[in-house]
């Protein structure tokens, strides 16, 4: 036991002292792992600050299953912008003292008060919100705790007015609901899963070259070990103590820099989405694992990177070119990852196997680019002859020892594999989950109003008081179901008037429609005297009225800058559709000049009330849960590919200083019998450039091929290669691997000095 | 018994197809001083590397003290190393992230000595041979004449039975090389070790009982200098 205590001990020795060499050893690599274990306790993080928010979410959403001796809740959820910031609103009228205080408030408002989120109340407080003011004139009570808000930037206020008396209206009878997650689709899932993978398996490589950060020298230091007497035994102890230091100072930092980062996360507001630092809490047992994890890598480096040493005590004598790397083991891993891709095919995607099965697919199969890469690199320059002699100083070393250049580039490589192969995933399904865009022209800068016919016509008269000039166009849209069960269709309703200025027709009266697709023979079934009926939505238990097509079907052309009146035009009148006042469709388009007059008409329909709402259309986009799930992923995938890519880039940076670090003696000699520092900088690029430009074309096989694997486990998508992306990435990283060579210029001279030759 | 200590017989090896021993053979008695002489490439360092149990020879057969080497375990000869031999090398033998005092202690430690026992005795050693003013400097803040007294001391504090010096004193001036050659020779006496010397300079082969001159990795014995 003793012995074990020793050995444990001079290994931490080992580790810790030393002077400015050990210590910058140990502070590459503890920086390495410090960045690495952050990013794996973010990773570990996502689940539970997705689930945090939702549970949030679901506790503030009114619920209204009828609970005896409550006296309800009345309220109406409503909605206004301000500049590019959505608040939400909560208006509440309490019906008796037992009904249910929202979420996160002290106390129920009193008529004519007023709660908000904290990022709202900030926004109230600001210089410039005059016009926002304006639509809170009741008395700000206090903040909403927190805990009831979904997001620190979520802007939110319970407001409670008086009396809710628009149909809008609704009882709650308490808060919290149950919010049912639908089974994720399988191409999702695929995406999700091959993200995880592509972004974490980097993150573990980079772990594993921080820990053989100067191999060379610690096979040397431990060599003389061996020398005086220590047994293959006792040097694998002191290499794993002194490998474990490294990964518990860099386990201590990389917590302290994800605890550092999470306070600060707090004001921080990336791709639209901001989090409370207590929602960054990683699941407890991946983060036991990440803390077993790490520490169990950087023995396993160690040892792995030990076997020649304990063959031969005396490698610090004798340098001898190093055995064959062997193609099968390597070969075997990527085949196993194939098989299991292809294999995954026979499973069903609801089953747990398969999501374990597909995800150790794509992990062997990225895992394989640091696999091969050293062989490929081996191969490769074994065959290379002449050249310059830059490029010959740099094939010899490569020959001698591609190992350690083949490992600084293979973060790169893998990054690049993963961001190929997510790419060509991303484009292939994103016919399928990619939202629909409806661009509108920018220069036609107008507001639309949707609401019950009696706001909007209180809201537009409001407008054209405060500014008379301003053009509005008023319409409404009537939801039509014919008998046939499911079918149905749109008509818009405007008066004669906007329908001849805008269609340019004229003779329009009562009892005409047009249908402004123009020459085509369009079957909408809206044939004259048709019999159909008014709803509110699909399905026949929403119809409420009778309509009869009118008799007048005109065939117009729509202008093409024109987008009020559409598909198919009603002219107003006795004959056109009535739907139900209540209902919200009325609508309009109000004309506005800047940025202050949209203000003051969303101030304006606040003031009107929850039955009309402005909404400001440059680009209008419509996604649905699941486009907006697709876009939630593809922004965290693209941006944890560019965080993953510069993390790859500290790596090879790191890796390269490295490599000068323990050649600066011969480099030295080299420089000190004439060789230019131009030569041994060109010979330095071509160590990084060779492997660099074979890390590439190891990438793009294993990216394509992975790719194509997941693909044909979602038939209903059809395979396509973002050449754009893979292009992008491509060219991301050999500027990555041009870029550290420039960086490592200055170090390169400072090794090339003559002092760099005495070591001893 | 063999009247060896240290026996090497018919010994080969070779580096790829370069042989580094071609039948080469030598014995050291106890306590005796055995100079390995011979041109540069000539397989002395390769001879004294197997005799020590370093590397294991391609064949032949080297017994120390009745044990055979050859065939022993790697666990049984780095004991051996650790426990009844030393070594003193021209370069690298030195851990540079370790102190002195702590290369010193170092074999005692890894056999399993507790370290302040350890340093204990190492610092009794960097006193005798006059060098206890490093103790707490790396060796590479020591002079190169200080560095190999240290390894000196390190090869000495367990008590062997044979020291290994491979060109100790190729690194120095003449005066230090002097000075360090006088320090081996004497405390390994005074301790009844015996030394297995490789060099190439007569002047330090002088110390030697006896010299076994190396050339293209076979061996001539040459009779007793003293």
């Amino acid at each position: 036991m003793r012995g074990w205590i020793n050995d444990l001990r001079i290994g931490v020795r080992l580790a810790v002292g030393g002077g400015r060499t050990s210590i910058a050893r140990l502070a590459l690599s503890t920086i390495g792992i410090g960045i690495a274990v952050a990013v794996l306790l973010l990773a570990a993080s996502v689940d539970p600050m997705i689930q945090a928010r939702t549970d949030r979410t679901a506790a503030m959403q009114p619920n209204e299953s009828r609970i005896d001796d409550v006296a309800p809740l009345r309220f109406v959820q409503w909605g206004t912008e301000f500049k590019s910031d959505a608040i939400s609103v909560l208006s509440i009228d309490p019906t008796g003292s037992t009904s249910p205080r929202p979420p996160g408030l002290p106390a129920m408002p009193a008529v004519g008060e007023f709660y908000a989120s904290q990022a709202l109340a900030d926004l109230l407080a600001a210089d410039g919100s005059e016009l926002l003011r304006e639509r809170f004139p009741q008395r700000m009570a206090g903040v909403i705790d927190p805990d009831a808000v979904t997001a620190p930037d979520s802007m939110f206020a319970v407001v409670r007015t008086g009396p809710i008396t628009t149909a809008q209206g609704k009882a709650a009878y308490s808060f919290g609901i149950q919010i049912n997650t639908p089974p994720m689709d399988p191409g999702l899932l695929l995406l999700i899963l091959l993200g995880s993978v592509a972004l974490l398996v980097p993150v573990f490589i980079f772990i594993a070259s921080s820990t053989r950060i100067a191999g060379a020298e610690r096979d040397r230091r431990l060599s003389a070990l061996r020398l005086v007497g220590a047994d293959g035994t006792q040097v694998r102890r002191i290499a794993a103590a002194e490998g474990l230091v490294g990964a518990v100072i860099g386990l201590v930092l990389g917590t302290g820099l994800f605890l550092v980062g999470r306070q600060a996360a707090a004001g921080v507001r990336i791709m639209d989405v901001s989090v409370y630092p207590g929602d960054i809490s990683p699941t407890w047992w991946l983060a036991v694992l990440v803390v077993l994890a790490i520490p169990v890598l950087a023995v396993l480096t160690a040892q792995f990177a030990l076997r020649r040493t304990i063959i031969e005590p005396l490698s610090v004598v004798r340098f001898s070119k190093p055995l064959k790397r062997r193609m099968v083991p390597r070969v075997a891993a990527v085949l196993l990852g194939v098989a299991l891709l292809i294999g995954a095919d026979e499973l069903r995607p609801s089953e747990q196997l398969w999501s374990v099965v597909v995800a150790t697919g794509a992990t062997l199969l990225l895992v394989g680019v640091p696999l091969l890469l050293p062989w490929v690199v081996e191969r490769t320059v074994s065959g290379l002859r002449g050249g310059s002699s830059s490029w010959q100083l740099a094939i010899r070393r490569l020959q001698l020892d591609s190992g350690t250049s083949a490992r600084v580039v293979s973060g790169v490589a893998v990054v690049l594999a993963g961001a190929i192969a997510l790419q060509s995933v991303l484009l292939s399904i994103s016919d399928r989950f990619g939202p629909t865009e409806y661009v509108v022209p920018l220069d036609s800068k107008f507001v639309v109003l949707v609401g019950t016919d009696e706001a909007v016509a209180k809201l537009t008269a409001d407008l054209t008081a405060l500014a008379p000039a301003a053009p509005v166009e008023r319409y409404r849209d009537v939801y039509l179901q014919f008998d046939r069960d499911g079918a149905a269709t749109n008509v818009r309703v405007a008066d004669c008037a906007l329908i001849e200025r805008k269609l340019a027709v004229t003779g329009c009266a009562d009892g005409q429609m047009f249908s402004t697709y123009g020459d085509t023979d369009r079957d909408d079934g809206l044939t004259p005297g048709r019999k159909v009926y008014l709803s509110e939505s699909g399905g026949t238990s929403s119809r409420y009225a009778e309509w009869t097509v009118p008799a007048i079907r005109r065939e117009v052309s729509r202008p093409a800058t024109d987008e009020v009146l559409f598909g198919v035009v009603v002219a107003d009148g006795p004959s056109a559709p009535k739907p139900d006042p209540s209902r919200w469709v009325a609508g309009a388009r109000v004309y506005v000049s800047d940025e202050s007059a949209l203000e003051r008409v969303r101030t304006a329909a606040v003031k009107v009330g929850p039955d009309v709402h402005a909404q400001w259309f440059w680009a209008s986009t419509y996604h649905s849960p699941q486009e907006e799930l697709f876009l939630t992923i593809r922004r965290g995938l693209l941006g944890g590919s560019l965080f993953t890519l510069m993390l790859a880039g500290v790596s090879l940076l790191v890796l390269a200083l490295e490599h000068i670090r323990e050649r600066r003696r011969p480099l030295a000699i080299l420089a000190a019998s004439g060789v230019p520092t131009g030569a041994l900088a060109r010979s330095l690029f071509w160590q990084i450039a060779v492997p660099i430009g074979l890390g590439v074309v190891v990438a793009f096989i294993t990216g394509l091929s992975l790719s194509a694997l997941i693909m044909r486990l979602t038939a209903s998508a059809d395979y396509q290669v973002d050449w754009v992306g893979v292009g992008v990435m491509t060219v991301a990283a050999i500027v990555l691997g041009l870029l550290v060579s420039v960086l490592t210029l200055p170090f390169l001279r400072g090794a090339t000095r003559l002092s760099s030759m005495r070591t001893e | 018994m063999s009247d060896y200590l240290l026996t090497g017989a018919d010994l080969h090896m070779a580096f790829g197809q370069t042989k580094a021993l071609d039948g080469a053979s030598m014995t050291v008695g106890r306590g005796e001083i055995v100079a390995v002489m011979g041109p540069s490439g000539s397989g002395k360092s390769t001879l004294l590397h197997c005799m020590a149990g370093i590397v294991a020879p391609g064949s032949g057969s080297i017994v120390y003290d009745g044990q055979e080497l050859t065939t022993m375990s790697d666990k049984r000869r780095s004991a051996l190393r650790r426990t009844e031999f030393g070594f003193v090398f021209q370069f690298g033998q030195l851990v540079p992230e370790l102190t002195c005092l702590e290369n010193v202690a170092l074999p005692l430690r890894l056999d399993g000595m507790a370290r302040a026992e350890a340093e204990r005795k190492a610092k009794l050693w960097l006193e005798r041979l006059e060098v206890d003013g490093v103790a707490d400097k790396r060796p590479g803040e020591a002079s190169g004449g200080q560095g190999q007294r240290v390894a000196v001391a390190r090869a000495l504090v367990t008590g062997p039975k044979v020291i290994f010096a491979d060109e100790p004193t190729g690194a120095l001036d003449s005066l230090n090389g002097e000075q360090v050659m006088r320090l081996l020779v004497d405390t390994a006496k005074e301790t009844g070790a015996a030394i297995v010397l490789v060099t190439h300079e007569p002047r330090v082969a002088a110390y030697s009982d006896r010299e076994v001159v190396v050339r293209d990795g076979r061996t001539r014995q040459v009779e007793l200098v003293q």
